[in-house]
Formats: C-alpha cells, structure tokens, sequence
C-alpha cells in the first residue's frame, strides 16, 4: 500500500460510517447512500492534495458530502416521499425488530424534511459539534442554533405523530 | 411521547454501515470519470479534426468561386465557435469546487445549467444556420458544375437537414429539457433559499 493509500484508508475508516449516515438521512435510500458515499469519497481521493488543513479533515470531507447530496437531486427521478401511512408502517414493522423499525421510521421523518434539515440533524444526531456544522453549511452559528432548534422540534412532532399509529 | 434525546438514542444506537470499503472507491476513481467532462471532451476533439480537415482543403483546393471561400470561413467560424464554447464549459466545470458553502456551490451549478440551456437552443439555433448557409454558398461553386438533377437532390439535402435540425431535433430536445431544467433550476433555487 502506497502513502497516499494508506492516509485514504485512515481517513475513510474515520468518517465513511458518518458520511453513510449524512447521505442515508438525506435520501432514505440504502442504495442511494452508498453510491453518494463513494462520489463523496472519490471526490476525496481526488482532491486529497488540495486538502490545506485550514480546516478539520472531517469538515472538509463533509462540506463534499453535502454539495454532493444536494447536487444529487438533479439526478434523484423526483420520487414522491412514501407516505408513513399506518399500513406501511405496520407491514414494515413485521419484518424487522423494533429496534430496526425505530431506526427505519425516524429515517422516514427524516426524509420528510427540507433538504437542508436532513444534513443538519443528521450532523447534529451524530454529535458533530455545532461551529463545525456552521462550517460545513456556510451559515453564521446564531442563524444554525436557530435552526436546529426548529428542527429538533418538528423531527420529534413528526415521530411522534407516527408512532401513535 | 418521545422527545428528541431519546430519537438521539434511537440514532445512535443504529448499525447502519456503508457497504463499500476504502478499495472499492479507489478502484471506482479511474472508471469514474466525470461523463460530462469526457463528452464535451470528445466533443473538442472530434471539431479539431473537423477544422484541420476544411483548412486543408481550403488551402489544397483551387477554389475560383468568392462563394467557396466564404462558406469555407463559415465553416471555420462555426467550428472555433463551437471549440470555445466547448472550452470555456471545460473550464466552467474544473472551477465548480466541491468545498465551497452549498449556497455558492448551487450557484455556480445554476450558472453553469442555464448557460448550457442557452447554448442548446438559442445559440444552437444560429449554429444551424450558419451552417446551412454555409452548405449553401459551398455548393455554388459545385452547382455550376453538375447537371440538374444533382443540384435538386443536393438542395434538397441541404433543405432537409437544415429542416431536420431545427424542426425535428431542436423542438424535440427543447420541449423534454425545458421541463427538466425548469424543474431542475427551481430545486436549487430552493435548496440555495434554505442555506440563506
């Protein structure tokens, strides 16, 4: 393995499992996940020698995930968002355990969000700390406490509204 | 009722892992090259050779007719017209950087997406005419050479062609990308507002 290799390989096994989650929350898709995950990383690999370490490796990392999630609407065939109706969640619910049925449905309220909640919760979710996710998003921090604070919100509402059924 | 620390749990508690590892993406780099990059490309390539070849006839060839080597500078025009567009989209592309903020990011993909839009139909629009004038004015020269029925059936090449880009092609692409880039500009216009 050469040097270049294995500085990838470091950085790959530090942050794909996050970056998983980032394009997992974004599409709802397992498939889909995995394909922007390796744009994302291919893209890493490319430009791995521009990297100027102004910034964490990891926020550099996540600012091309996310530009790559969101340019990957234009390729997305506009799918509707399932609806969480009671029979979905119910047929869903047979097949895996409720532990996996409660990670599947809080993926479903996550992509019942605007596209830029579902970069910012997902980040929040796996504790990236807020003047990173600042960062990544190109907003002041005052503007994304604001924001998460209203995503907070209308995530738990909508859980919690389908899990009465 | 949950509230969000216990939906953090949930999360956290999640296996969710890629199913790809550090050498499937090293392997994918080489196979995945941008396909747009390598279209507009071949496009450049395939023009060059296109140029080099009227240049050689027109410098190989005694032409007598003004009207040879007007169409031939036409044609000329038309390919350094369509190399640079070619170019300066190459070069649109390299500078779309991926570590930018998203809102300025989806900027530069409107910019670049609009400006594809307008190469594509209003711009090719005039790309086919002076192309059939081109034909035009070439054939002149040959005309005054060959009987009747040649030039019927060379003009009616020439007409139909020029009909089939424009009436055929053209409206066929407008109407199908019209819908999709509207469609497309409004997203991003949309996802730029949310990063605001």
């Amino acid at each position: 393995m050469n040097p270049q290799e294995k500085v990838f390989k470091d950085i790959f096994e530090a942050n794909s499992k996050k970056i998983y989650h980032l394009c997992y929350g974004y599409t709802n898709d397992e498939d889909a996940a995995n394909d922007l995950l390796q744009e994302t990383f291919i893209k890493v690999w490319q430009n791995l020698a521009k990297f100027r370490e102004q910034s964490q490796i990891s926020t550099w990392i996540y600012r091309i995930a996310v530009n790559t999630c969101l340019t990957y609407l234009k390729k997305e065939k506009r799918q509707h968002k399932e609806e969480l109706t009671p029979n979905i969640i119910e047929n869903k619910a047979e097949e895996v355990s409720d532990k996996q049925n409660q990670i599947n449905q809080l993926y479903a309220c996550i992509a019942l969000l605007e596209e830029n909640e579902r970069l910012i919760i997902t980040m929040v979710m796996d504790e990236i700390p807020y003047p990173e996710i600042a960062e990544i998003a190109g907003i002041s921090d005052g503007n994304l406490r604001v924001k998460i604070h209203r995503i907070k919100q209308k995530l738990t509402e909508l859980y919690n509204q389908y899990e009465k059924f | 009722m949950k509230n969000f620390d216990s939906l953090v749990d949930i999360w956290q508690a999640q296996n969710s892992k890629p199913d790809i590892d550090y050498k499937t993406v090293i392997t994918q780099v080489n196979k995945s090259k941008n396909k747009l990059i390598l279209k507009l490309f071949w496009g450049l390539i395939a023009m060059a050779i296109a140029l080099v070849t009227i240049l050689f006839l027109w410098l190989k060839t005694p032409f007598s007719y003004t009207t040879t080597h007007i169409s031939l500078l036409v044609f000329v025009i038309c390919c350094v017209y369509y190399m640079v567009l070619q170019i300066k989209n190459l070069t649109l592309l390299s500078k779309n950087n991926l570590t930018e903020t998203p809102k300025f990011y989806i900027e530069k993909i409107q910019k670049f997406k609009q400006l594809r839009y307008k190469e594509n139909t209003r711009n090719y629009f005039f790309y086919t005419l002076a192309i059939g004038v081109g034909f035009i004015l070439y054939f002149i020269e040959f005309f005054s050479q060959v009987n009747a029925w040649v030039i019927a059936v060379s003009l009616m090449f020439i007409i139909l062609w020029f009909l089939g880009s424009y009436m055929y092609i053209l409206k066929i692409y407008r109407k199908r990308e019209e819908k999709a880039i509207n469609q497309m500009l409004q997203d991003l216009e949309r996802i730029k507002n949310q990063f605001d």
